[in-house]
């Protein structure tokens, strides 16, 4: 994987920071998801890249927009400091490895966001940045990667505490 | 094979059985001999014969990880979501006795799933947070040893202990595979965190729960220093607290129980996890004393938040014998009366993992 191969990325996890409609965000989380695709399907991995579309680009952001509100969210950082942030967290993580710089964005956004929806999203984009991570790597690793566990459970996990509430 | 996938089978059977079972006392009853049936099994693995089964260890650490998760099980109190406890175990027993990263993995999100549902109102904080050390785990597991595998690994680790306590007895066992240099500074910084945390906001709600962390710390820094005395000592102090917290657990009722085991937790002598905090602050004197100068002034600033707290030992508030003696005379017994068999099976142990 070379950094042109994760700047994109890169910079849709910046988008993603930078989203203050959870609409927005699902948009950004699912386009990261399929540049990561096209950047497997580019490798020869069809079938990964079938996984990425259809669950981290399409399924799971179409799940999560399903709860997504229209007003304008309130993350716990503002602009400025979010990026600030965001900024020291991938000056000292690119460097040593993209993918970390996209999982730790990803985290930043799901620990800054007050809106449960986004928080998923940001683990999403977490998950993004474990199947960058993987492209490299042996099948049972590179599925493992690739498959949204993490974000899932915590969709189901969303979806129960709602159900709870009403 | 047979042992083990039947070691895994009963607490995802008890969790089905309990899903449809409605009397209350037919669940309690449920909720204990399936935990007691588990720690027999755990406990049944030492004598049964090894075999080489795929993606799942038959060894002295996946024996005593199981014997530790399904103790801490069975000495939770009764009561609560029941499904959630029993799915939770079997995760993390599956963590425990996997020989493969990816099932480690497989279990513990399985665990930290079942061990969130009940909580999703007020603790919904805690799901992103699990997340992200789920995350942090498997970028770590899946990439080739490295310091930076390790690094994140072991984060990912961390970041699930403060999570989801509940994985406690399980996590410093795991974080055994990435022992060096990474794992004795996470632990150092967790007993030091939790010293000046404990010191600077004494909440009495989340106090025991760091003073577990803290103790989860030494056992980190003992594992982390790589050698078979360092590593005795963590195991011995794993095990104490277990104990130590199952008697917190049921103390409630009991004033001299209670006093004895959140003393004991905190490391104050003569119980609780104070012989095998003695032993890991020994080991850790001999192979890099510099690190007391870190760890010393947490573990004081835990004993002292713990002393400023403790209950006052008035009278036992009925007649009734409460449980919590039969986890504080265990851990009296393993912490200074270990029988002769336990030490030898526990250096054995040791020295296979550091020999």
């Amino acid at each position: 994987m070379t950094a042109a191969d994760a700047g994109p990325i890169l910079v849709l996890s910046f988008g993603l920071l930078l989203s203050r409609r959870a609409a927005t965000a699902a948009i950004v989380t699912a386009s990261q998801a399929a540049v990561l695709a096209f950047l497997v399907s580019q490798r020869g991995l069809y079938p990964e890249a079938a996984l990425l579309l259809l669950l981290n680009a399409a399924g799971l952001p179409w799940l999560l927009s399903g709860g997504t509100t229209v007003t304008p969210l309130r993350p716990r950082l503002g602009l400025a400091a979010s990026l600030a942030v965001a900024a020291v967290l991938t000056l000292l993580a690119a460097p040593v490895s993209a993918p970390l710089a996209v999982i730790l964005l990803g985290i930043l956004v799901a620990a800054t966001s007050r809106d449960r929806t986004i928080q998923v999203l940001g683990l999403l984009a977490m998950q993004n940045g474990i199947a960058l991570a993987g492209l490299g790597l042996a099948e049972a690793e590179r599925m493992a990667a690739i498959v949204p566990v993490i974000p899932a459970l915590a969709w189901v996990a969303l979806w129960t505490s709602r159900g709870r509430a009403a | 094979m047979i042992p083990i996938a039947f070691l895994l089978g009963v607490p995802l059977l008890a969790a089905v059985v309990l899903s449809v079972t409605q009397p209350a006392g037919t669940r309690f009853w449920l909720d204990i001999g399936a935990g007691l049936v588990v720690l027999a099994m755990a406990i049944g693995l030492i004598w049964a014969p090894a075999e080489g089964i795929p993606l799942l260890r038959h060894d002295r650490l996946g024996i005593f990880a199981a014997i530790l998760v399904a103790t801490a099980s069975v000495a939770s109190r009764p009561g609560g979501a029941l499904v959630a406890k029993h799915l939770s175990l079997g995760g993390m027993l599956l963590a425990a006795l996997s020989a493969h990263p990816l099932l480690t993995d497989a279990g513990l999100a399985l665990a930290a799933a079942a061990a969130l549902t009940p909580h999703l109102g007020a603790g919904w904080h805690r799901v992103p947070l699990a997340g992200a050390g789920l995350g942090l785990l498997l970028f770590g597991s899946i990439l080739p040893p490295a310091s930076l595998a390790s690094g994140c690994a072991l984060l990912g680790l961390a970041t699930l202990a403060v999570a989801i306590p509940a994985l406690l007895p399980v996590l410093p066992l795991l974080a055994l595979r990435y022992a060096g240099p990474e794992l004795v500074a996470l632990g150092s910084v967790s007993v030091v965190a939790c010293g000046v945390g404990l010191w600077l906001w004494p909440i009495q709600k989340t106090r025991l729960t760091w003073i577990a962390m803290g103790q989860a710390g030494v056992i980190g820094v003992a594992f982390g220093l790589a050698s078979p005395d360092a590593t005795f000592a963590g195991l011995v102090l794993a095990m104490l607290l277990v104990l130590s917290q199952a008697a917190r657990a049921w103390a409630e009722g009991d004033g001299l129980a209670h006093l004895l085991s959140a003393a004991g937790l905190a490391g104050l002598p003569p119980f609780g996890v104070f012989p095998g905090l003695a032993l890991g602050i020994a080991a850790v004197a001999k192979l890099a004393p510099w690190l007391l100068v870190a760890l010393l002034p947490g573990i004081a600033a835990m004993g002292w938040a713990s002393i400023r707290r403790l209950p006052a030992p008035r009278a036992v508030a009925d007649d009734r014998w409460s449980a919590a003696w039969l986890p504080l005379a265990a851990a009296a017994l393993i912490g200074w009366f270990m029988p002769d068999p336990v030490t030898a099976w526990l250096h054995a142990l040791a020295l296979e993992l550091r020999g």
